[in-house]
């Protein structure tokens, strides 16, 4: 039965894999995908024999032939692939014209290490291919003789020629391999892999997901007919439809061998650079992932590697003294688990000091003492991920520079992906890196805006919400035309999904419940508002056509089950077109993410004032902002102050006139937040009820009114507004 | 060229009868439906679904200056650009035309300027004027949107 013998085919094809190393197996691939080019060339040499680069082409194929050769220790095959390799180079150099003998030994040669390949992938060696070689180059005789004289008068007379007369002085004649002797096809590891482009499995996929659609609907047809057969028929469909979708899903994958592979010698050379030892140990590597992903996740692992062997193995002398080996060890290790691939990069090194790390923060005044007594020591490991921090005393040109572990996180994040890092001082540090399968298939929230369906990645989403009746009236605090939910004793901006990308919908009422996303992306949180989550689904992620390119509201297109489209909506894309401005965090300063401002257009602070009103502050005038317990103030004459940083911080309201004190006395709440203002003449503090956000608007004068979101705001600048001031 | 022939896809919108290279023209889908896509630009009228792949559906109305008419009777010519599809929305197919290349002109001085500016070529075919789409103009920006 034909199918008994592809079973079998399959069989004898797995025990040569799992017998063969993994290095040769690859090597045997490409080389019997580089014989079938060379002989195409060779074949184009016989019609054209001066066509360079064909001659240079079989040159530098067999040249790498050669290569893998030596290091694999195949003897017979070097050999031959060297003789041949030395005849092309004459015929390169000119030496010799090549006419159709050398053409007939060539592929004489050819065919002899095809034989060999089939050799090495029996026997895992070409032990037994010496008869086979002798007898070819035995046959080299057949072109010297008949050498076609060089065409350059003054080239040597076919050295090579000579150079067989040492070896076989009398070359046995009628020798030449039959082509029978060479069996057909010679290969069945070639045959068990095809090279496809990506475009095809791309279109594979996208026929196998309609194949599904018309799957269900014939699912669903099939429960009015009652014929057993046809059930049995529809049944059958339906598991070759399921099977067919996964092998098809499995094309895409590949070993992360493939990425990592560079990595050893990289770390290798590297820390002799700097006058280090250090191994790179690799486990897993056979943990497959998504073409896409592994091209993704090459940047950000050679940097890991590198921060690695810069920052974390300390100099052998200093392991000697620490009773380490001095050889230091990183090892990267891959798995998949849940779903995902986890991939973890440790060393042995010294370690993330986080005190390290705080006085960093500190001289950096990327937060104040108070904030950093707060933070535990995992908290505090993650500025290590904040733009421009570097704990590193000196700029090496390997790293140190405090770009990249920022990047790193970005570009992990952006796949869909998190990072996490731990710690032991004096012992290692071990980066641990999450990532889906493939970026081709997501996870996403079908929710429906307006009268749309769209689709919602779900990495990033940090919790559900359905509101309504009471609970939505708590939950949502109004300002002006803003809308703010209440989260966690937080304040988010609430963006109104659907109002935002101008999708069609019906009118509302002020009771109409509807439910809610929150999303962490970019360092900050935010809620979109949508009408309803219709359903939780894996994804497939289709690019967005070239006439919608450029559209940051979308990240791509998928198909729903019912073969309907829906849009694949980026929250950052949505935030930025709902005017949501990357909030400074409070903890950081971030000077690279100011935006270029225009001549009008500045970034103001938005506040609501102590007696609810709205005031924006030029955020060049904001120093920090800060929270202050109110048993913290104290009292003089008419202000009061705070201590703070080794100082005396006078607290002034600005919903009063200009220079008015803060009255503490009124002052119903347990905390105070404070936006700090530095003068030539010390701090200053202003009061507000609530920092609002940050905004770019255009104003037209230092001072005065304006409409920021729809409510009237009134401009602050505190160099004005404070002139009146006693120094 | 050398051949002596066209052969032209034609069809009609808003009773205006276009044509299309036939090299240039995949196939003729029927009730395809649209998806409309907010925040597109005024050229995207929508998303369509052809056997797994998504393709936009171009406004050809509006990209040549004519009223839309409410008269989606879901009839698509898939039109091939580079190596992406392209569905453009017609009233009705009317018939693959071949024509001989001595019958072709330049599109009429006073044709509509956004009309014109999508035109590759005007074809006289006795009683009436086939007016052949140039597909990389189709799908730019109608220029006359600028001013």
């Amino acid at each position: 039965m034909p199918c008994d013998e592809a079973t079998h085919v399959c069989e004898s094809i797995d025990e040569i894999m799992s017998e063969l190393d993994e290095t040769l197996r690859e090597f045997l691939i490409e080389g019997h995908e580089s014989l079938g080019q060379i002989e195409q060339l060779m074949l184009s040499m016989e019609n054209d024999a001066t066509r360079a680069d064909a001659v240079s082409g079989c040159f530098r194929l067999l040249h790498s032939i050669k290569g893998a050769c030596g290091f694999l220790g195949l003897r017979h095959l070097e050999e031959l692939s060297h003789a041949a390799e030395s005849l092309l180079a004459s015929i390169r150099s000119g030496e010799i014209a090549a006419g159709t003998s050398h053409i007939n030994w060539l592929l004489q040669a050819v065919d002899g290490l095809k034989k060999l390949l089939a050799l090495i992938e029996t026997d895992g060696s070409d032990n037994a291919g010496a008869a086979t070689v002798s007898q070819i180059l035995a046959n080299r005789s057949s072109y010297s003789q008949q050498a076609e004289p060089a065409k350059t008068p003054t080239a040597p007379p076919v050295r090579i020629s000579q150079e067989i007369a040492q070896f076989h002085p009398n070359p046995p004649s009628g020798t030449s391999i039959k082509h029978d002797d060479i069996p057909a096809g010679a290969s069945m590891l070639a045959e068990a892999t095809v090279r496809i482009g990506v475009e095809v499995i791309d279109r594979l996929m996208a026929l196998a997901s309609e194949l599904v659609l018309a799957r269900n609907r014939i699912m669903q047809a099939s429960d009015q007919i009652e014929d057993a057969g046809y059930q049995a028929a529809t049944r059958q469909l339906n598991l070759v439809t399921s099977e067919l979708q996964e092998v098809v899903m499995r094309t895409r994958m590949q070993p992360i061998a493939n990425v990592w592979s560079k990595l050893p010698r990289m770390v290798r050379d590297l820390s002799r650079q700097i006058g280090k030892q250090c191994r790179l140990d690799l486990e897993g590597g056979e943990t497959e992932l998504d073409k896409t992903l592994l091209e993704a996740i090459k940047a950000p692992l050679t940097h890991l590697a590198r921060n690695s062997v810069d920052h974390g193995i300390e100099l052998p002398s200093i392991r000697m003294g620490l009773g380490k080996p001095a050889e230091g060890k990183i090892v990267l290790r891959a798995s998949h688990e849940a779903g995902q691939v986890t991939i973890e990069m440790s060393d042995d090194g010294r370690g993330i000091d986080t005190d390290r790390i705080r006085a960093k923060v500190l001289s950096q005044r990327l937060a104040t003492s108070d904030d950093l007594a707060r933070l535990s020591d995992s908290q505090i490991m993650q500025y290590v991920f904040m733009p421009g921090f570097s704990t590193a005393d000196r700029v090496t040109e390997i790293s140190g520079r405090g770009v990249g572990m920022d990047v790193v996180k970005n570009s992990i994040e952006s796949l869909g992906g998190s990072i996490d890092l731990s710690s032991t001082l004096g012992t290692g540090a071990v980066v641990r890196l999450r990532l889906p399968l493939t970026l081709a298939i997501i996870k996403a929230l079908i929710v429906s805006a307006g009268n749309s369906a769209v689709a919602l990645p779900q990495a990033g989403i940090v919790e559900l919400m359905r509101l309504e009746g009471e609970r939505r009236t708590r939950a949502l605090t109004h300002v002006g035309n803003a809308v703010y939910l209440r989260f966690r004793s937080e304040l988010l901006p609430l963006i109104d999904l659907a109002k935002t990308m101008g999708i069609p919908c019906s009118q509302e009422s002020d009771t109409d419940a509807f439910s809610v996303v929150v999303v962490h992306a970019e360092n900050r949180q935010f809620a979109l508002r949508v009408n309803k989550i219709l359903d939780s689904q894996e994804i497939v992620v289709k690019p967005l056509p070239s006439l919608l390119k450029g559209i940051p509201a979308y990240s791509g297109i998928t198909l729903l089950g019912d073969g309907a489209i829906a849009l694949i909506v980026d929250p950052v894309g949505v935030a930025r077109l709902a005017g949501l401005q990357g909030r400074r965090n409070q903890a950081i300063r971030d000077d690279s993410k100011t935006p270029e401002l225009t001549k009008n257009t500045r970034p103001l602070l938005l506040v609501e004032t102590t007696r609810n009103r709205m005031q924006a502050i030029p955020l060049e005038s904001v120093d920090r902002l800060e929270v202050f317990p109110v048993n913290r103030l104290e009292h003089t004459d008419d202000t009061p102050v705070v201590q703070y940083r080794g100082g005396i911080l006078p607290l002034y309201d600005t919903s009063g006139h200009p220079g008015c004190p803060f009255d503490a006395e009124r002052w119903t709440l347990g905390t105070v937040s404070v936006v700090v203002h530095q003068t030539p003449h010390g701090l200053k503090g202003l009061v507000v009820a609530r920092i609002v956000d940050t905004v770019i608007e255009s104003v037209e004068e230092t001072g005065g009114m304006t409409i920021i979101r729809g409510s009237v705001t009134q401009i602050v600048v505190p160099e004005t507004w404070l002139a009146g001031v006693p120094q | 060229m050398t051949e002596t022939t066209s052969r032209i896809c034609t069809f009609r919108v808003n009773g205006l009868l276009l044509g299309l290279k036939v090299s240039d023209v995949q196939e003729v889908v029927k009730s395809q439906h649209i998806t409309p896509v907010p925040l597109a630009p005024p050229i995207v009228l929508g998303l369509v679904n052809l056997r797994g792949l998504v393709l936009p559906a171009v406004n050809l109305k509006w990209r040549i200056g004519l009223q839309s008419t409410e008269n989606d009777c879901g009839i698509h010519v898939v039109l091939r650009h580079g190596t992406e599809l392209i569905s453009l929305p017609v009233d009705s197919i009317e018939d693959v035309v071949t024509l001989d290349n001595h019958r072709r002109a330049n599109p009429p001085e006073n044709l509509h300027l956004s009309l014109r500016d999508a035109c590759a070529a005007a074809w006289d075919l006795g009683n009436q004027l086939l007016l052949e789409l140039d597909p990389e103009r189709l799908i730019r920006q109608r220029d006359s949107e600028n001013t």
